[in-house]
């Protein structure tokens, strides 16, 4: 439970780096665009939340 | 007619009464020569000979002191038909915005709108031999959603010169029968004197290779050697006026301007596009298709233009998903979550194999820092040779990093790809080190804006004619009177406003003559 709880923890920040990482080089204030859909940064690569796999 | 100077034995040019004289025999000069009314006498002067000799090529010689940029007698070509010669054929028109001012640049917009450049467009169409661009019906994009709708950017497109006209080949016999035009090779300009009160041309001190100096007296000079030999020739002409021709605000030479060429990403495809694209796949060439930031884009996120090329490289099977699963496994981030979560749920693959890349030719906002100048240094007839110090600032640094972005965001919307961003565009606006030569393309061998048109002397150096501010009959034709650069390649741009500047000097002349304007409203000397 607890090591699930730490992972979880693990998760969220794993998953909020990308986003932050964009943020720092996105191109205006906004991450979402159109559709509303966000955008990950992941090793130079501009990828949908989407493309991440479910855990 | 075509001549050598090296075979005349007495002055040519003595007791003629010369209309125009034209210095240099590249894109600008032939076009021009080829489109002044009959009824005027036509000089055209050509440094060098009917083909390469590294006697005339070295006079280009010059200094880098600024960006690392190409050899400068590499990067322009000194014979007949100029830097023709090693054109690659690309064409396209500037763009409506790239003529109007936007408030964010200094120095941005053009005393003239596109418009007074559109009537000239077919006939510069059939100068150039321009063909429609093979890759229009391969809209291979369409399929999976339509990117000329989306707010940010715009599907353009791009024409060739194919074979590229080379202006030396083709233009060579016509010039040749011409009876109104008499072209000199080997005839140097290398002085212009003014008459006393500096407000026009006397006569032009031509030289050749054996060092005999002739004089030519014409009733207007027009300037057609290059963008960076236009501000030379200016700037050399410093015995009468201290900083050289129409120097007086120091701006000759000034605003040197390229179009960076970059490699800003690389992509992989979903397999839709694929599929859309492999229909009309016939060669890489056909493939490439030119985006450019939309007018909205640019003003909210104060960026200049850009041409975006998707060139795909490479069709692999319809495996989008395992690309796109190597791409999350091999980020170091990734990994965490899989070893943390997944252990062995995905198999990473090593090795990751692209599509395509990223292609970028954007605008570079003028920056009066990047210059031509002269050097200490002379060159064999005694002129001062060139240095170049070619400067990008932040907003150049921006305008990639920003375009880059923003489409691979709509190229993973659309449903397209996925594209990464180079690692050189992955630091702040403030990092302006672009990748140099042996790393990318750098530039487009395009130099422009160093004697640009403008409004008034503050800001260029010749007016919406072409017009040298301060001197009646002289007049600069080429990339060098641009006065922004937009992004597209210039040679198209440089023969409509070369075939305007033969509209206005030939309906000027013919005003004189009819007695309905002065000499001075029409600036040529009687």
């Amino acid at each position: 439970m607890k090591a699930n709880l730490g992972r979880r923890q693990l998760l969220k920040l794993l998953c909020l780096m990308p986003i932050l990482y964009l943020q720092r080089y996105a191109s205006s204030s906004h991450q979402r665009i159109h559709n509303q859909e966000e955008f990950l940064l992941v090793d130079g690569w501009i990828l949908k939340q989407s493309d991440l796999p479910e855990y | 007619m075509i001549r050598d100077l090296h075979e005349v034995d007495s002055n040519p040019f003595r007791d003629q009464i010369i209309d125009v004289c034209i210095c240099g025999a590249g894109v600008a000069g032939i076009t021009l020569a080829l489109h002044l009314s009959p009824r005027l006498n036509v000089l055209l002067l050509e440094a060098g000979g009917e083909e390469y000799s590294s006697e005339s090529q070295s006079v280009y010689q010059g200094r880098i002191i600024g960006r690392d940029y190409f050899d400068l007698t590499a990067t322009r070509l000194r014979f007949f038909g100029g830097s023709s010669n090693h054109w690659a054929g690309w064409c396209r028109t500037l763009d409506r915005s790239d003529f109007q001012s936007k408030p964010y640049v200094e120095y941005s917009g053009w005393p003239i709108n596109k418009t007074e450049l559109d009537p000239f467009f077919n006939r510069a169409r059939t100068i150039l031999d321009i063909r429609s661009s093979p890759g229009q019906e391969n809209s291979w994009h369409a399929e999976a959603g339509v990117i000329g709708e989306t707010e940010d950017f715009e599907n353009i497109e791009f024409s060739w010169s194919r074979p590229p006209t080379r202006f030396g080949k083709k233009y060579r016999e016509e010039i040749d029968k011409l009876p109104n035009v008499t072209c000199y090779l080997n005839a140097n300009v290398v002085d212009i004197k003014l008459s006393d009160n500096h407000s026009a041309v006397e006569r032009v001190e031509v030289r050749d290779y054996m060092e005999r100096t002739f004089f030519v007296h014409a009733r207007c000079l027009v300037l057609a050697a290059g963008g960076i030999e236009n501000p030379r020739i200016l700037l050399n002409c410093n015995s009468q006026v201290e900083n050289g021709l129409g120097n007086e605000k120091g701006l000759v030479g000034s605003f040197f301007t390229e179009h960076p060429h970059h490699k800003s990403g690389e992509f992989i495809l979903e397999n839709a596009a694929k599929r859309k694209l492999a229909e009309n796949w016939k060669n890489p060439f056909d493939a490439f298709q030119f985006f450019s930031p939309s007018e909205s884009l640019m003003a909210s996120e104060k960026i200049l233009n850009a041409g975006l090329r998707l060139q795909p490289f490479e069709l692999t099977p319809n495996d989008f998903e395992e690309r796109l699963k190597r791409i999350i496994c091999r980020s170091e981030i990734a990994q965490g979550i899989a070893d943390a979560f997944l252990d062995t749920e995905i198999a990473c693959l090593h090795g990751r194999r692209v599509e395509g890349k990223l292609h970028i030719a954007s605008e570079q906002a003028l920056n009066s820092e990047s210059r031509v100048k002269l050097d200490f240094e002379k060159d064999r007839f005694g002129k001062q040779k060139i240095v170049l110090d070619w400067r990008l600032s932040e907003i150049d640094k921006r305008t990639v990093r920003v375009s880059t972005f923003r489409f691979g965001q709509v190229f993973a919307q659309l449903q397209l790809g996925r594209l990464r961003v180079s690692d050189w565009l992955l630091t702040g606006d403030d990092d302006i080190n672009f990748p140099g030569p042996g790393e990318d393309e750098v530039g487009g061998n395009h130099h422009m804006c160093t004697t640009r048109m403008a409004s008034s002397p503050h800001l260029g150096v010749v007016d919406s004619n072409q017009r040298l501010f301060g001197v009646r009959n002289l007049y600069v034709a080429g990339s060098s009177v641009f006065s922004t650069g937009g992004h597209a390649n210039p040679t198209l741009t440089i023969v409509q406003m070369t075939l305007r500047l033969a509209d206005y000097l030939n309906k000027r002349v013919f005003s004189l003559q009819a007695g309905t304007e002065t000499v001075k409203e029409v600036g040529l000397d009687t």
